[in-house]
């Protein structure tokens, strides 16, 4: 209890408390700027962090981390354009709601929705952390091939449409994640001779090409089409009224905890990442509206504007901030990516993350944990703040105009990671292929769990094979790999559920879904 | 792509054949190259590359079975969405060469500003300028990030 | 007159001649590119000298520039073709040695001129807390039984080659699990999936200090201060004198020699400065001073090592 009070007071040095703030600020425009992301905007801020003393640059880079998860959502919801990967699902919905006239109510649902995701995480990293850690250590080669395999199916609940086309596309995903030297035996595979592909293709290019400018190609053909039938080009939505109805929340409420839920365990995880946290969380979702809500009067279609759409990847996606930190501070392994790279700004003062830190720099240790807490607190009111006022002058820019805009800011950001004019091409390659499978109606989500997961679900395959002699059946023994069979026998779940599902109700067609499924309770 | 004209008939409204062609020929290609690696390095991206082709070849088949229902239209990618792209192309190919920035993003940002359906020389020249001068200052100036150099000193 | 007034100065300056040609060196900023992305061992420590090295130098200020990709070799192959004037300065680290041979980098190790080298890693055995071996006499020995899983950062990589080093001079065999990342290695390691591993001291020290791992050995000519009880290479029985990864600095051929003098004279300042020593050890980093002629021998020394061992196992291009 002392040293929370400690972190506290670390933290409300007026000093401190305003960068977490700014962080925050900053985090939710960096955020909602398409082609810069938080590890574009930590790259560049490293360096400066330098010459700060460190729980200020700490401060600031919770801050940032926090908000530009939550940002993502505000360009997804007004033009389709995710402004973070984490983001990509909230697109859906989101802008569909928009179009309808309400996209302040999405808006709201998305900040809402990232701000309850944010408490509940940044509550767990400060009650539970330490004892949590040790999950982490739990997951060896073995646990993390399953891990993937469990990331993988989780797009189960996106392929609606055609299946075959989803498995196409994570199979895509999957062998794009192959570039580079083999780690098995350093082969250059697939690299054609160029350095800049030595270490796989580079990932943050690829990131910003597959949404921002994907998305950009989409907007420039919707206003080509838009002008050919010799309408004026719409104009982008208003963001109107922002209040949200109390039975909408009554409604959210038990979304929020799955999700949230989800976005915990996921983000404790190395290796999983935000986006398989996401996609678990959609897919829960989804089931939930078709179970209760799908086909009401009133109701929307899944993917045409649905308030669940939006809350669950916004709650789960910032439940994945805070509680990332917690196998990173009590160990030293870093929960994902972003969180990777507060070990380079906690080096750069002389500190490494792990037991010692706390012990050694407990100030820092526990100022990080509580800045967690106060920048969901804060991230409320800035939210809407920057809504009401950056944004709607951003979106007041004619959709015409932030066409170049758009392709600019993700070609520098690109570019930005590492400097390298490389990156741009593979931005504008990445653009173009995501938005070729969009003609083709391939959906790319399941492509893009495959680049993310890919480089762990070979490497933990061949190591664990290697380190068994090859012996296959270690993924589902139950006695010395619990955990891996268990996350098997989820994952076919996941694929077997749909499959029953339909199965049953076309065999009792008579009878009502809600006893054809297992179903919960109605809220 | 809301509004596709699907009335014309054409190769393309059985659009699955084609779509499930490409990732045919893309999973062997994947196969082909992957043959070619050491062995263990090798299995696992041929497998991946036979998985996809053989999805590949479901797509097609069903796309040849079930009579197709969306038509692939591709007016406006063609007429919108590639020649931005090409005018990105030049752009980093002029970045590239060594032309400065300013330039090339002026240039850049006219050519996307005119596909995107303005129209007005004094008001495509004032919205490019703006832009340009708004990403210069975000990247160069606040964020410190190393723009492509220049060949010659006098260029920005 | 003007002829007997140099002579004079030049005699009253003494041996400072060097001092006075580098008066119009620097006249601007020099670049100092680290070939890593911003955060790294690589990145900090540059970052650390830079601010040293900045209250010291006149006429112009050395700015850290990250241009990271291909595993080092974007910017290394950039500082290779970098005019040699001295305004570009390349951290240079020991894959610069080996990416020529095994990535099929443009450049070779000639094409850099050594000006100092500011910190040596050496190569450390690392079990988890709860591991049986003791020592590294035990840990060789059940090698030399069956082949222990042992978590390295990647085949090719120097601490790959180290466990092939000590496969050479004893009858151990390892079989390598190349893990990408520390995080991920230490995963392994802490929960104890793997049987050990080889690091580098900067990044285990931290979690051998709070008893997450223990070293077993050390690849360096002496013990390290912190870890007195831990045997070197050669004291535990394993005949390798030192393995380990260097960091220092290096300017492109061409470079006129008084400029790397300058340099190589900065960075014995920097060295010579207590904040600065007391910030690398505090972030794990062992702070050392080579000047330009032993930071080459040192370039050589890991040159022959390696390439002996890249041929034996065929890892080369």
């Amino acid at each position: 209890m002392d040293l929370i009070a400690l972190g506290f007071a670390t933290l409300f040095d007026p000093s401190v408390i305003l960068m977490l703030i700014l962080g925050v600020a900053a985090g939710m425009v960096v955020g909602s700027i398409p082609g810069i992301n938080d590890n574009i905007a930590f790259a560049v801020f490293i360096p400066f962090s330098f010459a700060m003393p460190p729980e200020q640059a700490l401060a600031l880079m919770v801050g940032v981390y926090c908000a530009a998860a939550a940002g993502g959502a505000i360009p997804a919801i007004m033009i389709k354009v995710p402004g973070t990967a984490s983001a990509l699902l909230t697109a859906v919905d989101g802008n569909a709601m928009a179009r309808r006239g309400e996209a302040g109510k999405a808006l709201s649902i998305a900040m809402t929705s990232s701000v309850i995701g944010g408490i509940a995480s940044s509550l767990i990293l400060l009650v539970f952390a330490p004892a949590l850690a040790t999950v982490a250590l739990r997951f060896g080669y073995v646990e993390n091939f399953a891990l993937a395999i469990l990331g993988m199916s989780s797009v189960v609940g996106l392929l609606s449409g055609n299946v075959i086309k989803g498995i196409a596309s994570g199979l895509i995903g999957l062998l794009a994640a192959t570039v580079g030297f083999s780690l098995t035996t350093g082969f250059p595979r697939f690299t054609y001779d160029n350095v800049n592909l030595i270490e796989g293709i580079p990932f943050v290019p690829l990131l910003v090409g597959l949404f921002g400018i994907a998305a950009m190609f989409e907007l420039l053909a919707d206003i080509w089409q838009e002008r050919k039938a010799g309408r004026s080009v719409s104009a982008l939505p208003t963001i109107g009224s922002m209040r949200l109805p109390r039975d909408l929340v009554r409604r959210l409420l038990p979304v929020w905890a799955g999700s949230a839920t989800i976005g915990n365990l996921i983000g404790m995880l190395p290796g999983a990442g935000m986006l398989m946290a996401i996609f678990l969380a959609y897919d829960q979702a989804s089931r939930r509206f078709h179970r209760c809500f799908a086909g009401k009067p009133g109701e929307t279609d899944w993917g045409e504007g649905a308030p669940e759409g939006i809350a669950a990847p916004e709650s789960a996606n910032n439940a994945v901030t805070a509680s990332s930190m917690v196998p990173l501070l009590s160990l030293g392994i870093p929960g994902n990516s972003t969180s990777a790279l507060f070990i380079g700004a906690l080096a750069i003062h002389g500190m490494v993350p792990g037991p010692l830190l706390f012990t050694q720099h407990g100030d820092i240790a526990w100022m990080i944990i509580v800045a967690f807490l106060i920048a969901n607190l804060v991230m409320w009111p800035i939210a809407f703040l920057v809504i009401k006022s950056v944004s709607r002058s951003i979106f007041a820019i004619p959709k015409e105009a932030m066409v170049g805009v758009i392709a600019l800011l993700c070609m520098l950001g690109a570019y930005a990671d590492g400097a390298n004019i490389f990156n741009i091409w593979v931005a504008l390659v990445a653009g173009a292929v995501a938005y070729a499978m969009r003609l083709a109606n391939i959906p790319l989500g399941p492509a893009i769990l495959g680049l993310i997961l890919g480089p762990q679900m070979e490497s933990s395959l061949s190591n664990s094979l290697s380190m068994s002699r090859g012996d296959w059946l270690v993924f589902i023994d139950p006695v010395n790999h619990p955990i891996s069979a268990a996350m098997i026998a989820l994952s076919l779940l996941l694929w077997l559920l749909p499959v029953l599902g339909h199965w049953r109700r076309s065999r009792r067609a008579g009878l009502s879904q809600e006893a054809a499924l297992p179903a919960p309770p109605r809220p | 792509m809301a509004n596709c004209d699907t009335s014309r008939p054409s190769a393309l409204a059985r659009s699955d054949l084609w779509v499930g062609a490409a990732l045919f020929v893309i999973g062997l290609y994947a196969c082909w190259e992957a043959s070619g690696f050491d062995d263990s390095s090798r299995s696992y991206p041929k497998i991946l590359g036979g998985l996809l082709a053989a999805a590949g070849l479901a797509v097609a088949l069903t796309g040849l079975l079930l009579k197709a229902d969306k038509a692939l239209c591709l007016a406006g990618p063609l007429r919108s969405a590639l020649p931005a792209a090409v005018v990105i192309s030049l752009w980093a190919t002029a970045l590239g060469a060594g032309s400065g920035f300013v330039l090339p993003t002026l240039l850049m940002q006219a050519a996307l500003l005119w596909l995107g359906g303005v129209r007005g020389l004094l008001r495509i020249a004032v919205y490019a300028a703006l832009i340009t001068a708004a990403a210069y200052t975000l990247f160069a100036l606040m964020l410190d990030v190393r723009l492509p150099a220049p060949a010659v000193s006098w260029l920005v | 007159m003007n002829k007997l007034a140099v002579m004079l100065a030049s005699v009253l300056v003494g041996g400072s001649i060097s001092a006075a040609v580098a008066a119009d060196y620097p006249t601007k900023n020099i670049d100092l590119v680290v070939p890593f992305d911003p955060g790294g061992a690589v990145d900090a420590t540059s970052r650390i000298i830079a601010e040293t090295a900045n209250t010291l130098l006149q006429g112009g200020e050395i700015n850290v520039v990250n241009k990271s990709g291909g595993g080092g070799i974007v910017g290394q192959t950039f500082a290779s073709r970098a005019a040699p004037d001295g305004y570009t300065l390349l951290a240079m680290t020991s894959s610069v040695v080996t990416n020529p041979q095994m990535k099929g980098a443009s450049y070779t190790v000639e094409d850099f001129l050594p000006v100092g080298l500011y910190n040596l890693d050496p190569e450390v055995i690392v079990v988890p807390a709860g591991s049986p071996f003791k020592s590294a006499e035990e840990f060789i020995a059940a090698a030399e039984k069956e082949p222990l899983n042992i978590v390295i950062a990647g085949i090719g990589t120097s601490h790959h080659m180290s466990g092939l080093a000590i496969e050479r001079v004893t009858e151990a065999k390892f079989n390598y699990v190349p893990t990408k990342g520390f995080g991920q290695q230490l995963q392994a390691v802490l929960g104890g999936h793997a049987d050990g591993a080889f690091w580098p001291m900067g990044e285990a020290s931290s979690h051998a200090e709070s008893g997450g791992v223990r070293l077993l050995a050390i690849a360096s000519d002496a013990r390290d201060e912190k870890f007195a009880d831990v045997p070197t290479f050669q004291e535990a029985g394993i005949d390798i004198p030192i393995w380990a990864t260097f960091r220092g600095w290096s300017v492109p051929k061409g470079t006129p020699d008084d400029v790397v003098a300058t340099l190589s004279d900065l960075l014995r300042q920097v060295y010579e400065t207590p904040a600065y020593t007391e910030k690398m050890s505090e972030a794990g980093f062992g702070p050392v001073y080579r000047d330009a002629a032993e930071f080459r021998k040192v370039i050589d020394e890991y040159a022959k090592l390696t390439s002996v061992i890249i041929e034996e196992n065929g890892l080369g291009k």
